[in-house]
């Protein structure tokens, strides 16, 4: 399977590098004749109910017949009305046109319509795409240009809290599905000419908006550059979510850490940006990217900065402790009594012994079940409807913690175990789906060669993340390789007063600091 | 290249695994924790170990508070040529397999430990579950047997009583915490003898409980073979000369009424052994420093004039002279045993005349004066001045 997953991956590299250097769109003149126009319209748009096609006549003397198309839900028709239709049908008499108006589009431009973002476009597919954004397109007759003007209006809900990342301290204020509101979301934290956002379209059928923010002077120009490459390389049908991104362009597809990180708060991008990240925003979408993603970022929440840094720092050794023990307390758990006996205190083991007498499982099975049902349990919890969580609480108390305790399935120090592992799993966050997996190996690793082969494991995971890379920064950097200065924002949090300069990772300068200039050159890499 | 690397990675990865040396898991329900050996020789040159299992299902029962007083531990004794050979004959009786990774306390019969108190130790200390660190006890005039079927009140597994008052031994000044490497190590030192504390019965019951045993005194060895016992005083007046006690109590008569006594706990207490060779004799000498505290007096007296405390060192001086004089005579004239390990100290510092002497050291050093200087301060008298006055 993975061989198959793994030629495909080799293809589809193959495929995209070799499209990319044949990647000329044919671009389509709008018709000057109005009629051809309308019939080309009529037959893009057949069968398209909301599709809106608006014949009018501008002018007093000299008659020019006008296409007004846009499409009904995603225009503001009050809107369309007001500052396009009326303008054209009913002020445009107060305007002198005559035959010898050469430049027709620009009086209309100028000094017919009142809409305040009209754009020229000369290319037919591009203005059917800007219609189907939302746009209204004037199409007029005898010019081969048409008239983009915005009026996008669409229901959409409204700036809301985010129910994922819950902070008790910060902005609570999350990002919405669309795509101009969370850049203003943005722009609005840092009100600098310096934040640049760059949009493009992703998605053959979905033509999905894709915005890049990035912080001009303080972004990796590499960084920046290998995002680009890789997003313009993607050739899919639709992106409906960022996670289909996330796909296409992570640096390790079949690695089982995140190379991209997500978030669905403002502050939180914000903050990266000035870091010297780039998001990647998608339309349709709360959740939008960073890049580059570091390991030691899953171990962070925003409230890290906003609190006094004692406690932060405080909280994130929590966080590493969860980490630990979400990864390794029912590996070390079973490792303890089935192999290492000998280092637990002799009133400890005695109480152990005692409470695993009358179960029949060997610690491993005993642990799987007790797993799995945790991971039913959670997984149950985000999926169900409001009303029945209480119920599935119900049943994961009672029935999996005391039934099973008193009906022998399981003993009482395993439970403690897999609720102390269940607990500390949920303070990291972004590690969700990653740690619960490396537990299974750790516990098989565990009931086969008990701490060395914990410690197997270990290693194993941690080659691989040394050698993982996200957009050319090492993912275990700072830690590998060690920079002491980038090591005040990782497990300690220094004071804000004392973090004066930038993570090197990101925002080194191949020109002036060599030092920190990543091996290996990721770019010759790609190409 | 990739190959490369990965073989190599798995190399990595395999070796280690070689390294193992436990192989297999093991459930607690496929295990019976052994929490101590007995061991003691038959008429017939056979070795019985005995064995007391912790039964987890009881200790279960404990813990919901159901009151049922079925012991804990279960007691098995079995026979063989060898010590090995005896143990792994109770996996004919037992289902489980003996998990001696927990054992708390080995019992070596009086029998066994004047034969070879090696041949037992050995055995152990090649295996590799068993800890070196176990504590090893004598048990004087009886079977080893009988002490592990002795009942505690207040443990459910009544060696973890022993195992206890063992462990307290520093403070009590009364025994030694005779760990089995501790052991070893003092057979194989030259110019020393070891003494393993002793337990044993105060009455002749067939049911014993602990409270029957007293874990007091010393067995003195010679070489690896038990020759006799040093009883509470002597054993007392050993440890101070060897530096292992911290604590302990020295009664002494109150110098101002000598009818009534006067407790003192000892705070610090520093022995040491000197040898030298002055013109090809032996020079032998203790020294110990000791500092204490009045606990506690009879009489209501004030005793915290300077003459009186001088007084009350001098007293105390005189009790530990007399304790280590006790313990010298004991090991000099009726064991001919130097466990006090002047031959050691010997044997590092003047190793020249340590090899002329030593195949008969243990006559030289019954036959040689040993000098004992006790000095004794007195640092107060526990929280109170005096007594209360009865009025």
């Amino acid at each position: 399977m993975f061989k198959k997953l793994s030629s495909i991956f080799k293809y589809i590299q193959l495929k995209s590098i070799n499209d990319s250097k044949k990647n000329n769109k044919k671009s389509i003149k709008i018709p000057t004749s109005l009629e051809e126009t309308k019939t080309k319209l009529k037959g893009i748009f057949s069968d398209c109910g909301e599709f809106v096609m608006k014949e009018v006549i501008l002018g007093n003397e000299l008659k020019v017949k006008i296409i007004v198309a846009f499409i009904d839900g995603l225009t503001n028709e009050e809107s369309v009305d007001s500052n396009i239709l009326k303008p054209i049908m009913i002020e445009s008499r107060k305007v002198f046109l005559d035959n010898e108006n050469k430049d027709l589009l620009s009086i209309i431009k100028k000094h017919i319509l009142n809409s305040c973002i009209v754009d020229e476009e000369r290319d037919f597919n591009t203005s059917v795409n800007m219609i189907l954004d939302g746009n209204t397109v004037l199409f007029i007759d005898g010019e081969d240009t048409s008239l983009v003007i915005e009026a996008k209006a669409w229901e959409a809900r409204g700036i809301e809290k985010s129910e994922v990342e819950n902070v008790v301290r910060g902005p609570r204020e999350a990002f919405t599905e669309q795509i101009s509101v969370n850049v203003s979301q943005i722009r609005r934290r840092i009100k600098n000419p310096d934040l640049k956002t760059e949009y493009m379209k992703i998605g053959e059928k979905t033509n999905t908006d894709i915005c890049i923010c990035y912080i001009k002077g303080v972004v990796n120009k590499d960084i920046l550059k290998t995002v680009k490459r890789r997003l313009e390389r993607i050739k899919t049908d639709s992106i409906l979510e960022s996670g289909y991104l996330e796909e296409f362009i992570e640096d390790g597809p079949f690695s089982l850490f995140a190379t991209l990180g997500n978030s669905e708060k403002p502050d939180i991008i914000a903050a990266k940006l000035l870091e010297g990240r780039v998001a990647i925003l998608t339309d349709g979408t709360p959740v939008c990217l960073t890049a580059p993603y570091l390991f030691i970022e899953s171990l962070h929440v925003s409230e890290d900065y906003y609190s006094r840094y004692f406690f932060s720092s405080v909280s994130r050794i929590f966080r590493v402790l969860g980490l630990l023990i979400s990864a390794y307390a029912p590996a070390i758990y079973v490792a303890l009594i089935t192999f290492h006996r000998d280092i637990i205190p002799f009133e400890l083991l005695l109480t152990m012994a005692g409470a695993k007498e009358g179960v029949p499982f060997s610690p491993l099975v005993e642990a799987l079940i007790m797993l799995i049902a945790f991971e039913l349990l959670k997984e149950a919890g985000v999926r169900m409807p409001r009303p029945v969580g209480q119920a599935v609480s119900i049943v994961g108390a009672l029935v999996l913690g005391e039934a099973a305790i008193q009906a022998g399935v399981a003993s009482p120090p395993m439970v403690i175990t897999i609720a102390a592992t269940a607990i500390a799993s949920f303070t990291v966050q972004p590690l969700q789906g990653t740690i619960p997996i490396f537990r299974f190996f750790m516990l098989f690793a565990a009931n086969i060669l008990g701490f060395l082969g914990i410690m197997l494991v270990t290693v194993v995971i941690l080659i691989h993340m040394c050698s993982l890379r996200s957009f050319g920064v090492p993912y275990l950097y700072p830690f590998s390789p060690l920079t002491g200065s980038d090591l005040k924002d990782t497990i300690l949090r220094a004071p804000i007063w004392a973090m004066f300069t930038r993570p090197k990772a990101l925002s080194w300068d191949g020109n002036k600091n060599t030092k920190y200039k990543m091996n290996i050159d990721y770019r010759k890499k790609e190409d | 290249m990739v190959d490369k690397k990965l073989m190599l990675l798995i190399i990595i990865l395999v070796i280690p695994s070689l390294l193992l040396g436990c192989w297999d898991n093991r459930d607690f329900s496929e295990v019976s924790i052994v929490s101590a050996v007995g061991l003691d020789l038959t008429d017939d040159n056979k070795i019985i170990a005995t064995l007391q299992i912790v039964k987890p299902s009881q200790l279960k029962g404990q813990q919901e508070g159901s009151s049922n007083n079925e012991r804990a531990t279960w007691v098995h004794s079995s026979k063989g040529d060898t010590v090995v050979e005896a143990l792994r004959n109770q996996l004919n009786v037992v289902n489980r397999i003996m998990d001696y990774s927990h054992l708390q306390l080995l019992v070596i019969g009086e029998k066994f430990a004047k034969e070879s108190i090696v041949d037992v130790l050995s055995s152990f200390e090649s295996g590799t579950e068993t800890e070196k660190e176990i504590n090893v006890v004598i048990a004087k005039g009886m079977s080893a047997e009988r002490i592990l079927r002795a009942e505690s009140e207040l443990e459910t597994v009544s060696v973890m009583h022993i195992k206890d008052i063992i462990d307290n031994s520093r403070i009590r000044a009364t025994m030694n915490d005779s760990r089995m490497m501790d052991i070893l190590k003092d057979i194989a030192t030259p110019g020393l003898n070891s003494t393993v504390s002793v337990i044993e019965t105060v009455r002749e019951e067939p049911e014993l409980e602990i409270k029957d045993l007293r874990i007091e005194g010393l067995g003195i060895f010679k070489k690896d073979k038990l020759v006799g016992y040093f009883d509470k005083n002597p054993t007392k007046g050993l440890l101070f000369a060897i530096n292992e006690v911290d604590g302990g109590i020295i009664a002494i008569k109150n110098p101002l009424n000598e009818n009534k006594n006067i407790c003192t706990e000892i705070l610090d207490c520093e022995g040491k052994i000197k040898a030298e060779v002055v013109n090809n004799e032996p020079k032998l000498s203790i020294g110990v420093r000791m500092i204490s505290e009045i606990e506690c007096q009879q009489g209501s007296e004030d005793l915290t004039s300077v003459a009186l405390i001088k007084e009350l060192e001098k007293r105390i001086k005189e009790k530990v002279i007399e304790d280590i004089t006790k313990a010298l005579n004991s090991a000099q004239k009726e064991y001919k045993s130097d466990v006090f390990g002047f031959g050691k100290v010997l044997y590092k510092t003047n190793l020249k005349y340590w090899n002329e002497v030593k195949d008969n050291w243990d006559d030289i050093f019954s036959d040689t004066k040993v000098n004992i200087n006790v000095s004794v301060e007195m640092k107060r008298s526990g929280l109170l001045k005096r007594s209360l006055d009865k009025k």
